[in-house]
């Protein structure tokens, strides 16, 4: 198996190259400068051409290009040409917003996706199947923003019952934070032992996880639904059912076991999806995360950071896929790794 | 049936949600965090906190006057009054300011404010070659007059310097020995980028871009706050102003920033939030499209008067800007005294005079295809440059718009490539040198700069006669000159000038609005009422 690992990891470097060329070919592609935006407008030629040195600009583009691929595979990603802080540390703390809202999102669009699907599949095209189908699809056809905005102007500006944007209230920012071991909210909570920050936490997270996970919701559900249609026509089911084997088991332990690779092919999608940040949610929620963070490199030219953040996660697909092939084997055991 | 570890792990989390419902024994309570608080809601972030760094103005508006300050500064009617100078006198060539500095004055570190702390800030300013550097360009040399004075000399004669020095622009005093100690490579840009050592009455505490910037006390500030003054101000980074509406309807802001026109009514109706709509001339107040002046047909006077005929003036003011905008005439605003000059030509729609002057240019017949650019993001250009198109259109013009991200728009303008493309004006400093030097001087018909190829010895002559000259009547005569010139020549079509609308809840009180400022909200004088805590 660690064959299988070190092979599938080895054969990601060109992935990566490709990833860094690609990033840094489209940002010289934009016909505009990014040193302007920095200079200000009162700058002369001499200044412009300083920081123009100072930032490495003024190399050819081979020669960066080079820089950035060299830079990666030391996991040095430079350091921004807007904010000159380290990409490094700049896109770890950006990540960890998306980290944080996709795995509580992930969650959610799993336990409401997932028996979802099966319910549908068991009673397959029955009222419960329609029904369901129906309010799932609205996550994928209905905009992200509108659903963003509706949800956030539902339950906070009208009912008030959850809070609007940000990660913790004023009070527990300002009294009792909780130590920033991870950076993230609910996680740091939960090490300190700090209750009311974590219950301040979730409530701040329920809003805009919820969002993102409508979309993916639908996907996981119709995905879980065609597996386990599929499983359920099998033969061996029929043998299971008139061996006397009840229907609960049947098609929780040995229909959904056997659909399980196709679901865990799924969910893996759907969890890169999720780690991509969405920057319409982060936008309307103020919880910043990768996608803010890679669209105001894009917008300003900023080449490190738009190289750093597409290999981040490029990086994160990679190794999201190579943990679902892994565990392919704990579901069907036919499939070994030599 | 569930397993005994998952009933374990369920009762574990109802038995912490219980917990955390209990009363908490805590210093402050709610309420004293609120009344403590400043909260602000803002649409952008700067992009550095270092004042000979930082070139963009909401950058300017997050550092003066809460970080940093300046030595003098604008009163509520635009006078220059004393800030970090109590006193000053200017030699009669203009050429000699002397700077009493008030005693006692310490930065955020401790360090005292003195005239060694002045030149140390001018040279770091000349050193790094960014910021405002190139607004006191003319400054030659700074040195200390005893007892506890800094006498600047400048090598030309520049009349707005001391409006310079009171705008934002003008807040460049930072502590020496903070630059010192976190020198590192690049003379402390690195560290200055999210760290402050002002006079200011705040510090920054922390700031985590695309969230919000804290503020706190600065201990060592030489004013005064009031006794329940706010000791914590927090700007939080709301990009969707529906977000922003509802985050100060329920109380979550105490200051919603730069209210986009269809907001102002419904946040006005609102009881608890107060609308204010100023006059912000620091803040961006005019919305005009200039034309290409080097390219044909726009070469043309005539061209360009006749376009400016075309535009129906009275549709874009009331259906784009409503009650916060009316139309410009030249490129000052209105409440912009004495400056403005209310005897330029102000172009009003005249379809004829439009067909005429085409005409006699020759071009009747003719059409042209051209691009319109506006700024990415900008719904107003968008909507604006939509009746444009269509006031235009009969005359053969045919717009085509086209969004453009800052950096694209930037490079549009300073390499000279576009056809008609949007500009918003504001003033760097209160002084009408300021905008009409920028947009219109020849030599700023060059790399980086913002002249849209309309270049005229005339109008030279005139703005630089004007930055000699230190009478104000003189002043005034070359400025109107300039404006009717300008107005006449038509390099631009002056389409409005726009008021500037923040919302702010009840419970605040003691911010003032300085006009030659604009959205500067000066935090030190504040206070919340605690009958106005918001109830959930």
């Amino acid at each position: 198996m660690w064959a299988f690992v070190v092979r599938r990891l080895l054969t990601s470097i060109p992935v990566f190259v490709a990833i860094v060329t690609i990033a840094f070919a489209a940002t010289l592609a934009v016909p505009a400068d990014p040193v302007a935006m920095l200079v200000g407008e009162d700058a002369t030629s001499a200044q412009y051409e300083r920081i123009r040195r100072e930032l490495g600009l003024d190399r050819p583009a081979w020669q960066q290009w080079l820089g950035y691929v060299w830079g990666t595979a030391h996991g040095n990603f430079g350091y921004s040409l807007r904010t000159r802080q380290p990409v490094n540390v700049d896109v770890w703390r950006f990540f960890r917003g998306t980290l944080e809202l996709g795995l509580f999102a992930f969650v959610i669009a799993v336990t409401a996706g997932v028996p979802a699907g099966i319910w549908s599949a068991v009673r397959q095209n029955g009222l419960t199947d329609h029904v369901l189908r129906i309010l799932t699809l609205g996550g994928v056809a209905a905009p992200v923003f509108w659903t963003a905005l509706m949800a956030q102007w539902i339950l906070y500006g009208k009912l008030g019952w959850l809070p609007g944007i940000g990660q913790f209230s004023d009070f527990i920012q300002f009294t009792s934070p909780p130590p920033a071991i991870t950076g993230m909210a609910t996680i740091d909570s939960l090490l300190a032992g700090n209750w009311v920050a974590l219950r301040d936490a979730l409530a701040h997270l329920v809003l805009p996880a919820s969002v993102l996970a409508y979309r993916v919701v639908a996907v996981i559900a119709r995905m879980t639904r065609s597996a386990m249609l599929d499983v359920l026509h099998e033969d061996y089911i029929r043998t299971a059912r008139s061996l006397g084997i009840g229907e609960r088991s049947v098609v929780l332990r040995h229909a959904l076991k056997n659909a399980g690779p196709l679901i865990l092919t799924v969910l893996g999608i759907a969890f890169g999806q999720l780690l991509q940040g969405s920057i319409l949610v982060e936008t309307v929620f103020s919880w910043p995360g990768l996608g803010l963070y890679i669209v105001k490199g894009i917008v300003t030219l900023d080449y490190p950071v738009v190289i750093g953040v597409a290999v981040v996660i490029s990086a994160f697909y990679v190794i999201v896929n190579l943990f679902v092939d892994l565990l392919y084997p704990v579901f069907d055991p036919r499939i070994r790794y030599a | 049936m569930m397993t005994r570890s998952t009933l374990g792990l369920l009762t574990a989390c109802l038995l912490a949600v219980l917990v955390s419902a209990l009363p908490v024994v805590n210093a402050q309570s709610p309420q004293q965090v609120w009344q403590e608080t400043l909260t602000i809601g803002a649409v952008d972030e700067p992009q550095t906190f270092d004042p000979h760094v930082n070139v963009t103005q909401i950058g300017g508006q997050r550092l003066y006057p809460n970080l940093y300050e300046g030595l003098v500064r604008y009163g509520p009617d635009g006078k220059i009054e004393p800030m970090l100078a109590t006193e000053w006198t200017v030699s009669r060539d203009g050429l000699t300011y002397t700077f009493t500095l008030r005693p006692g004055v310490r930065f955020s570190d401790g360090t005292p404010f003195n005239a060694q702390a002045v030149k140390f800030a001018f040279d770091r300013l000349r050193a790094i070659g960014r910021g405002p550097v190139n607004v006191f360009a003319e400054v030659k040399a700074i040195e200390p007059v005893e007892p506890n004075a800094a006498r600047i000399t400048l090598s030309e004669p520049f009349s707005p310097f001391l409006s310079a020095l009171a705008s934002w622009q003008g807040a460049l005093f930072l502590s020496p020995k903070v630059v010192q100690d976190n020198a590192g490579t690049d003379n402390a840009q690195r560290y200055m980028t999210n760290h402050t050592a002002g006079t200011g009455p705040y510090v920054l505490q922390s700031w985590e871009p695309e969230k919000q910037i804290v503020l706190v006390r600065n201990p060592y500030y030489w004013g005064r706050f009031p006794r329940n003054g706010v000791s914590r101000v927090v700007y939080r980074t709301v990009r969707e102003p529906a977000t922003g509406a509802q985050l100060i309807l329920r109380g979550d802001l105490d200051i919603l920033e730069q209210l986009v026109p269809e907001f102002v009514d419904i946040l006005g109706r609102t009881t608890g939030v107060n609308v204010q709509t100023r006059v912000s001339l620091g803040g961006s107040y005019g919305v005009h499209m200039h034309f290409n002046s080097k390219k044909a047909p726009f070469t043309d006077v005539r061209v360009r008067q006749a376009l400016s005929y075309a535009v129906d003036y009275k549709r874009i003011v009331t259906q784009v800007f409503g009650r916060l905008g009316q139309q410009a005439r030249g490129p000052l605003p209105e409440e912009f005294k004495p400056w403005f000059n209310d005897k330029a030509i102000q172009y009003s729609q005249d379809l004829n005079r439009v067909r005429a002057l085409l005409r006699e240019a020759g071009l009747d017949g003719r059409t042209f295809r051209m691009t319109l650019g506006w700024q990415a993001g900008n719904r107003v250009q968008l909507d604006v440059g939509q009746i444009l198109k269509e006031n235009l259109a009969p005359f053969g013009f045919d717009l085509q718009l086209q969004e453009m991200t800052l950096p694209v728009w930037r490079e549009a303008i300073w390499k000279n490539t576009f056809d008609v493309i949007f500009v918003q004006f504001s003033l760097a400093y209160a002084d009408p040198d300021a905008r009409m030097w920028r947009a219109y001087h020849s030599s700023e018909f060059r790399n980086l700069g913002f002249n849209p190829g309309w270049l005229n010895k005339q109008y030279d002559e005139l703005l630089e006669q004007a930055r000699r000259e230190s009478r104000l009547e003189a002043r005034k005569r070359l400025y109107d000159e300039a404006q009717a010139l300008l107005t006449r020549e038509a390099p631009t079509i002056f389409l409005a000038t726009v008021l500037y609308s923040y919302a702010v809840r009840d419970a605040v009180s003691g911010l003032a609005w300085i006009p030659s400022y604009g959205p500067f909200f000066a935090a030190a004088p504040v206070q919340k009422d605690p009958a106005g805590f918001p109830r959930r």
